[in-house]
């Protein structure tokens, strides 16, 4: 086909596309009801609810008329509906996930959205692939995203996520970010690890709770706002002028102490760094270490913004040492190197981030793995 | 040496051939991204086709439904990065809608300009990249880039950036432009209409184009709209959908212009159709620019907080790859309840399968040209 071995000497052109004049074919949308007067002419026995949005005109159908009811709209000479232009859905939580089918006609050039609701358990609906092919991946990523089930689909596969992820992530009850599943760990494997590793997170501030009510108040706060996303939803979603006064301190108070340990946290790792003498993410530091050290820690000290890190908790212990390391280069390696996870276990906060670091992620990541590979020895012995 | 002796032939009588599995991608030249398929073949010819997207999957989405209005217009530059000023618009405009804002006029016009120019930079870079795939190797890419490159530098001067603007704002745009905004889009009209002008002549009747492109990947604009495929290649099937003139948004009903359409449905017409569309856009800009206020503001007074009223909308409008719809559902808060984006490409490349499946190896990445996908707006 693609050889050139053909025989014609030079191909000819083919005439250019020609033009069809776009002005005489602008056309007026059509007014407002005229689509939902149309449905009812064409499918007099079809119960459903019309809503004008703020462009097309959205008609409710029941999940049994829904097949039939796209069936027709394809089919029929009047409403002639022959792009599915876009599938989705929508999760209403516990009014049930609501899926819509944004439709278009060519020739007619009007356009109408079919919605129809399930409820969020199980929710199943018959396939459209049979209406238009085009609804295969949309169908997929619409499976994969919010775990509904298009019954008859020929490929039921994940599309965009990885093929044996069994996540929803559109769902509202799915957090928006949350601890990571390490690369080619076992997704049921995982979630057997996973309830307990969620109960020491969530332990040690438990245990810190009791020690003052304000401070408890305050881990409580934290704590709600890190998991809001996954146990709240609608209710919790409230701008900041509806708030009551104390909600609104205990936000702030959140926030507060969110990045004051995000501090506390980036100064214990770089005192921990610095004292098992690896060189820092700057290369500069290192050498004029002794030099800086002193003349920056009592200028930040003053002012609360960037730099209260250094005069935190968490790097106290570690910050006495660097002036001691300068002088001898090889040495303080060696004697500061149990001064690493001596942040850890100062602060009782620290034990629960939100977000691991980067080496405790990966420090993780290995664990699983070599958890996983005695169990594939085991299993396999 | 050995000498060379003639061994007896064998002829197998019961010799099976089986088919064998070829893997192209995620890092293939040819497949314009991060995009896999697995192709079944059958000696050179195709017998099954299976496409793995989402790679380069981000959650656009879920982001979008995370941070207020005016927060998600960001991500919008980095759905189809080769036409980010279309996107913002698509964005903005679904927004504006949704929460009832009118824009002042200035801003609409200074936005169609930017928006068509993005459309002929962004089949400038079909151009190039298709003319690698087809075999015209540097020649094509580099005088594309070259008349690329100039619009680029255009858009940098008013906005600061090459790729991800972030210039449209819900409201308006984000400033004014530059001063000498109206007599730098003339001149590059010019030289872009030169440009076009070189392109036509290089590609359009260049041998091994004709040869490979002719009744390739052909699309009937039954199968074509079966698939949900819009923009230029729905076009070159023969169906004359362009949502500017169809279900006219912003201010497309004051010119006049016209919808270049195929009659084969294959690879060179879609070609075409792109080419003649870089044409058309440069008419539409030039009677932009007559028409345009030389004066005024370009952002509307908003309050800080926008709460849409609890109600959605389904914008769509004609980008260079097709419908590029977003999806806005709002629950009367800060922050958009659902937001969904139809990509063009997404539904474009789900005919991948139908097209290729009997045509040849050589075939199947010419078709994958054709369709012009931006991996980064089909997975989101």
């Amino acid at each position: 086909m693609t050889t050139g071995a053909e025989s014609t000497p030079k191909p000819a052109p083919r005439a250019r596309p020609a033009g069809k004049g776009a002005k005489e074919r602008v056309r007026t949308p059509p007014l407002p009801g005229s689509m939902a007067d149309l449905y009812r002419e064409v499918l007099p026995a079809l119960d459903f609810e019309a809503e004008q949005t703020k462009w097309d005109v959205a008609l409710t159908v029941a999940p049994q008329r829904l097949h039939s009811v796209l069936a027709t709209s394809q089919r029929d000479e009047r409403l002639a509906m022959d792009l599915l232009r876009n599938l989705t859905a929508v999760d209403w939580e516990e009014e049930g996930l609501e899926v819509v089918y944004h439709l278009l006609s060519t020739r007619h050039h009007h356009s109408v959205a079919i919605k129809t609701r399930v409820p969020s358990e199980s929710p199943s609906l018959p396939t459209v692939t049979d209406i238009w092919r085009g609804a295969e991946w949309a169908e997929r990523e619409a499976r994969e995203m919010f775990g509904i089930e298009f019954a008859g689909h020929p490929d039921p596969r994940n599309l965009l996520l990885d093929e044996d992820i069994d996540i929803h992530p559109l769902r509202k009850s799915h957090p928006l970010a949350a601890i990571e599943i390490p690369q080619g760990v076992d997704v049921e494997f995982f979630r057997r690890e996973h309830p307990a590793e969620e109960a020491a997170a969530a332990a040690p501030a438990e245990e810190a709770a009791p020690a003052d009510d304000e401070r408890a108040s305050r881990i409580a706060a934290v704590k709600k706002l890190a998991t809001g996303a996954a146990a709240g939803g609608a209710g919790e979603r409230k701008p900041d002028t509806e708030l009551t006064p104390e909600e609104l301190a205990a936000k702030k108070a959140a926030q507060t102490e969110r990045v004051k340990r995000a501090r506390e946290l980036a100064a214990a790792s770089r005192a921990a760094k610095r004292a098992s003498g690896e060189p820092p993410a700057a290369a500069k530091p290192a050498q004029p270490s002794p030099s800086v050290e002193p003349a920056a820690a009592p200028a930040a000290g003053a002012p609360a913004a960037e730099a209260p890190a250094p005069a935190a908790t968490a790097s106290a212990p570690a910050t006495p040492q660097a002036p001691a390391a300068a002088p001898t280069e090889e040495e303080p390696a060696a004697e500061a190197a149990p001064a690493e996870p001596a942040p850890s276990e100062t602060t009782p906060l620290e034990t629960a981030p939100i977000k691991p670091s980067a080496d405790e992620r990966v420090r993780r990541a290995r664990e699983l793995a070599a958890a996983r590979r005695a169990e594939l020895k085991r299993e396999g012995g | 040496m050995r000498e060379l002796v003639s061994q007896p032939i064998v002829v197998e009588e019961d010799f099976e051939t089986v088919d064998m599995n070829i893997n192209m991608g995620p890092q293939h030249p040819s497949t314009h991204g991060v995009f896999r398929m697995v192709l079944t073949v059958d000696g050179e010819q195709i017998k099954d086709v299976t496409a793995y997207i989402g790679y380069m999957h981000r959650g656009g989405e879920k982001l979008s439904e995370n941070v207020d209005y005016r927060g998600g217009l960001g991500y919008q530059d980095r759905t189809d990065y080769l036409a980010a000023f279309n996107t913002e618009w698509v964005y903005a405009n679904a927004v504006e809608r949704l929460a009832g804002i009118e824009i002042p006029e200035r801003a609409e016009y200074i936005r169609l300009i930017l928006a068509e120019f993005n459309r002929i930079l962004s089949h400038y870079m079909f151009m190039g990249a298709f003319g690698t795939d087809v075999g015209i190797f540097g020649t094509a890419f580099c005088w594309s880039f070259k008349e690329r490159e100039r619009i680029q530098d255009f858009f940098e001067a008013i906005c600061g950036d090459r790729m991800m603007y972030n210039y449209f704002h819900v409201g308006g745009l984000g400033w004014q432009p530059h001063e000498t905004f109206m007599e730098d889009a003339r001149w590059l009209l010019d030289v872009t209409t030169n440009g076009i002008q070189d392109i036509d002549s290089l590609m359009t009747e260049n041998e091994i184009m004709i040869l490979r492109c002719r009744d390739v990947g052909n699309l009937s604009a039954e199968e074509a709209l079966d698939f949900g495929v819009t923009g230029p290649m729905l076009r070159a099937s023969g169906v004359p959908l362009d949502l500017r003139a169809d279900e006219p948004y912003s201010i497309y009903d004051r010119f006049d212009w016209e919808i270049p359409l195929g009659d084969h449905g294959d690879v060179y017409d879609r070609y075409l159709v792109r080419l003649e569309e870089m044409r058309q856009s440069v008419n539409i800009i030039r009677q932009a620019l007559d028409q345009m206020p030389t004066s005024g503001s370009v952002r509307a007074t908003l309050p800080r907080v926008l709460r849409p009223e609890p109600g959605e909308i389904y914008q769509r409008q004609e980008g260079p790859r097709g419908e590029y719809g977003i999806y806005m559902v709002s629950d009367g808060t800060d922050k958009p309840w659902r937001m969904k984006v139809r990509s063009p490409c997404f539904h474009n490349l789900g005919s991948l399968k139908h097209q290729t499946v009997g045509s040849y190896i050589a075939d199947a990445v010419i078709i994958l040209g054709s369709i012009d996908i931006v991996l980064c707006e089909v997975d989101r």
